[in-house]
C-alpha cells in the first residue's frame, strides 16, 4: 500500500536519521524495547524527530532479539532513558508466530489465548508498578492475529476475542500508569492490517512489519515521544459557524444549532468548544455584527456551549483582523498561537494575512463535513496530557485583565503590589518534574531565557542529572489563582549557580515574580554568583530587559548577577513558599 | 564514462549513500561487503530494503548472500529492472 506524504519512505527516513548535520547538538539516549528484531525501526522514529528538530541526534540502546521480557526488565531498571516499547503477539506466546517450530492443535487455542493474555496483562502490571509509567511510549500488538482457526476471515472466534479484550484491559491500566500509547484507531486509518505483516521479512530477519507500516507505527511514536506544540487560543466566527443563520438576518430566534434545524454540525462544534476550555484553550469571540444583538443571542440559554467561555467577545464592523489582534492583545498571546475559525474564506484570508502566524480553519458548509473540521482542530490542540493549570487558564486571562487595569489606573504600583497578598509557591524536584514545567518551557516565547525547547525524554534526562535544580513557580493573589506561571533548571556549579532555563508565563508579567525568584535562588544558594544561560531569539527582549534591571552583566559564559556587587531592583511584595526540602 | 553507466547508478548510490553516509561512494568497485565496516548484516538488510522500495522490486532474501558489494546489486538491479521492462 503506497504512503501518504504524510509518512516517510526508508530511504528519506534514512536520510533524516543517519546524516550528520552541522546542527545535531542536542543528544536524545532511548531504548527500544521489543521481541523482534529492530531492523530500521529505530532509523524511522529517529527520521520522525529529526524532521521535526534537526538539533537532534538520537542513540539507541536494543535489547537482545527474541527477549522481550528480559529487554523490558532491563530497561526499567536503567533510571534514566526514555523507553520506546513494541509489543507483538509472538512475545506474548512463541506459538502466535509463525516462525515458530513447534505442533499446533485445535485444543491448544485457547490455552495459548489465555497465556498470551496472561502474558500482556503481566507486561501492563510490570511496568504500572515499576513507577516508570511516565518514562514509556509504546505500542501494544497491531499485526493481525495467524489464522490459526478453522473459521472464515470474516468470523470472529473466542480465542481471539478474548486475546484482544486482554490488550484492550492492558492498554487501560497502562494508560492509568502514565504511559502513552499509539491509538489503534489512528494505525488503522493509515494502514489497513492487511498491508501490515512483512512475513518474508520476519521469516528472513526477524523484523515483522512492512515498510509502509513500520513508518506509519514510527511516526506515531515519534509524537509520542515528542508532541507537537499544541495552540493556546481559538477565535470563533458566528454566523454560519458558531451556529446556522445570519443574526442580523434571521434574528436572535433564527440562528440554529440542532439536528432537526439542520444544523447539527454548528452544535457538534459548540459541544466541541466546551471540551476545548476545559482542556485549557482560550475561547473569543470575533463577529461582524451589532454587539448588543449578539449579547441577546448568546444569552439565549440554550447554547451548547457555556456562552461565558468565550472571552472576549468582539462585535462590529470593523475588519475582523482588528478584532483579532485586540483578542491577541488582551490574552498576551503571539499569532502563531492562535486558530481562527470562519466559513468565509475572505474572511480567513484576510485575518491570516493581517496576522501571519495565525491557523485559518473554514467551517464546512456541508453537515458530513464537521468530523474532519474537528479532527483538524484536534491535532491543532492536542496536548499529551491535562494539568490542573488548564481548568484555571481562561479565569487567569480574566483576572489578569482586572490586575492590568487596576495597575494602569493606580497611582503607587508599590502599594497596589502589596494589597494583593501574592503568595509565590517553588516546588523542588521531584514534584517539579511535571508536565506542566515542560509545557511552559515549550510554549513560552516573551519571558524565555534562551528559547531552548526540550523533548519529553530530554526534559526526563535533565531532571535525574547530578547538581540539577528543578522548580516549577505556582502565584495567587487576592484577583484569583493563576497555577504554575514559571519553571527554571539548572545545575549548581562551582562557586556559581547556573541557570539554564527560566520561563516565565505572559499571564503573570507586571507582579516581579521574575525579581522574587532570582532573590530566592541567591537565599538558597552558597554561591555569591548566578550565571544566566541567555540567548536572544526574535521573542525574548523582555528577559534579556529584565537581566539588564537587576544588574547582570554579559560575559563569555553567560549573564552573571553577584549578589553584594550588582544585584538591584528587588523589592519584596510577596510571600515565597520554598520547596520543603529545603527549608 | 558516465555515459555508458547503468541509469539507475546514480539512484543506487543514493539508497548507498542513506544507508552509510560517511562511504565513499565514488570508486563503486571498491564498495562491498568486505571493505565497508559499517556494511553488516543488519545493514545489508536495511540497504536492500531500501533499494526494493526505490526501484519498486523484490529481492529474495536467499540472494542476500550473493549481494555483497555495489557492482553485484547493480548487476541483479539491471537483470531485475531488464525483466520487468
Amino acid at each position: 500500500m503506497p504512503l501518504s506524504n504524510d509518512f516517510l519512505t526508508l530511504k528519506d527516513a534514512l536520510g533524516f536519521a543517519r546524516a550528520k548535520g552541522a546542527t545535531s547538538s542536542r543528544e536524545l539516549q532511548l531504548a527500544l524495547v521489543c521481541g523482534f528484531a529492530p531492523l530500521y525501526l529505530p532509523d524511522l522514529v529517529a527520521a520522525y524527530l529529526r524532521r521535526k528538530d534537526a538539533s537532534l541526534s538520537v542513540n539507541w540502546r536494543v535489547g537482545s532479539y527474541g527477549g522481550f521480557r528480559g529487554n523490558l526488565a532491563k530497561a526499567l531498571s536503567s533510571g534514566d532513558t526514555s523507553l520506546v516499547v513494541a509489543v507483538e503477539w509472538s512475545d506474548l506466546d512463541p506459538r502466535l508466530s509463525l516462525r515458530n517450530g513447534s505442533r499446533l492443535r485445535v485444543a491448544q487455542l485457547e490455552e495459548i489465548s489465555r497465556e498470551a493474555a496472561s502474558a500482556i496483562q503481566d507486561i501492563a502490571r510490570v511496568i504500572s508498578t515499576s513507577g516508570a509509567g511516565s518514562r514509556l511510549v509504546g505500542v501494544l500488538p497491531s499485526l493481525p492475529l495467524p489464522p490459526f482457526d478453522h473459521v472464515g476471515a470474516h468470523q470472529n472466534a473466542e480465542w481471539k476475542a478474548a486475546l484482544r479484550r486482554a490488550v484492550a484491559g492492558a492498554a487501560s491500566e497502562l494508560l492509568r500508569a502514565g504511559v502513552r500509547l499509539v491509538d489503534p484507531e489512528f494505525l488503522d486509518n493509515h494502514s489497513p492490517p492487511s498491508a501490515r505483516h512483512d512475513l518474508e521479512a520476519e521469516l528472513a530477519f526477524g523484523f515483522p512489519f512492512s515498510r509502509s507500516y513500520a513508518s506509519v507505527m514510527a511516526s506515531a511514536l515519534a509524537a509520542l515521544l515528542a508532541p507537537a506544540t499544541a495552540k493556546k487560543g481559538l477565535i470563533v466566527d458566528l454566523d454560519n459557524t458558531l451556529w446556522k443563520g445570519i443574526l442580523g438576518e434571521d434574528g436572535i430566534e433564527g440562528v440554529h444549532w440542532l439536528l432537526e434545524d439542520g444544523a447539527q454540525h454548528h452544535g457538534a462544534f459548540q459541544r466541541f468548544l466546551g471540551l476545548l476550555h476545559d482542556a485549557g484553550v482560550l475561547l473569543a469571540i470575533v463577529s461582524k455584527n451589532e454587539p448588543a444583538l449578539v449579547d441577546a443571542a448568546l444569552a439565549r440559554g440554550d447554547l451548547l456551549v457555556d456562552p461565558s467561555f468565550f472571552s472576549p467577545v468582539m462585535a462590529g464592523w470593523e475588519p475582523k483582523s482588528t478584532y483579532v489582534a485586540e483578542v491577541l492583545r488582551r490574552w498576551n498571546v503571539g499569532a502563531d498561537a492562535v486558530v481562527f475559525v470562519d466559513d468565509s474564506p475572505f474572511e480567513l484570508a484576510e485575518v491570516t494575512k493581517a496576522q501571519p502566524g495565525v491557523v485559518g480553519v473554514q467551517f464546512p458548509g456541508r453537515p458530513g463535513e464537521i468530523g474532519a473540521c474537528l479532527r483538524q482542530l484536534r491535532e491543532l490542540f492536542a496536548k499529551p496530557a491535562l494539568s490542573p493549570d488548564d481548568a484555571l487558564r481562561a479565569r487567569s486571562i480574566e483576572s489578569g485583565q482586572a490586575f492590568a487595569q487596576s495597575l494602569a489606573a493606580t497611582g503607587d504600583p508599590a502599594a497596589f503590589l502589596r494589597s494583593l497578598q501574592g503568595t509565590i509557591s517553588i516546588t523542588g524536584l521531584p514534584a517539579s518534574n511535571a508536565a506542566r514545567s515542560l509545557e511552559l518551557i515549550n510554549k513560552t516565547n516573551q519571558f524565555n531565557l534562551n528559547g531552548i525547547r526540550l523533548t519529553e525524554p530530554e526534559w526526563r534526562a535533565l531532571c535525574t542529572r547530578q547538581s540539577t535544580f528543578v522548580e516549577r513557580v505556582t502565584y495567587e493573589d487576592r484577583l484569583g489563582q493563576l497555577g504554575t506561571v514559571a519553571a527554571l533548571y539548572g545545575q549548581h556549579g562551582h562557586g556559581a549557580l547556573v541557570v539554564e532555563g527560566f520561563v516565565l508565563s505572559c499571564r503573570a508579567f507586571s507582579r516581579r515574580i521574575e525579581h522574587h525568584l532570582v532573590a530566592s535562588l541567591f537565599n538558597r544558594t552558597a554561591g555569591d554568583t548566578i550565571l544566566f544561560r541567555f540567548a536572544t531569539t526574535s521573542r525574548n527582549h523582555l528577559t534579556g530587559e529584565f537581566l539588564e534591571a537587576i544588574g547582570a552583566i554579559p560575559d563569555d559564559s553567560g549573564w552573571r548577577l553577584d549578589r553584594a556587587t550588582s544585584f538591584r531592583g528587588f523589592e519584596e511584595f510577596h510571600r515565597v513558599e520554598l520547596p520543603k526540602e529545603e527549608h | 564514462m558516465a555515459g555508458t553507466q547503468p541509469p539507475m547508478r546514480p539512484r543506487l548510490q543514493g539508497c548507498f549513500r542513506a544507508v552509510f553516509p560517511d562511504a565513499r561512494l565514488d570508486a563503486v568497485e571498491e564498495v562491498t561487503m568486505d571493505r565497508l565496516t559499517e556494511w553488516d548484516s543488519v545493514n545489508q538488510a536495511i540497504l536492500l530494503a531500501t533499494i526494493e522500495d526505490e526501484f519498486g522490486i523484490a529481492i529474495a532474501p536467499e540472494r542476500y548472500a550473493d549481494l555483497r558489494s555495489f557492482l553485484t546489486i547493480e548487476e541483479h538491479l539491471a537483470k531485475e529492472c531488464g525483466r520487468g521492462a
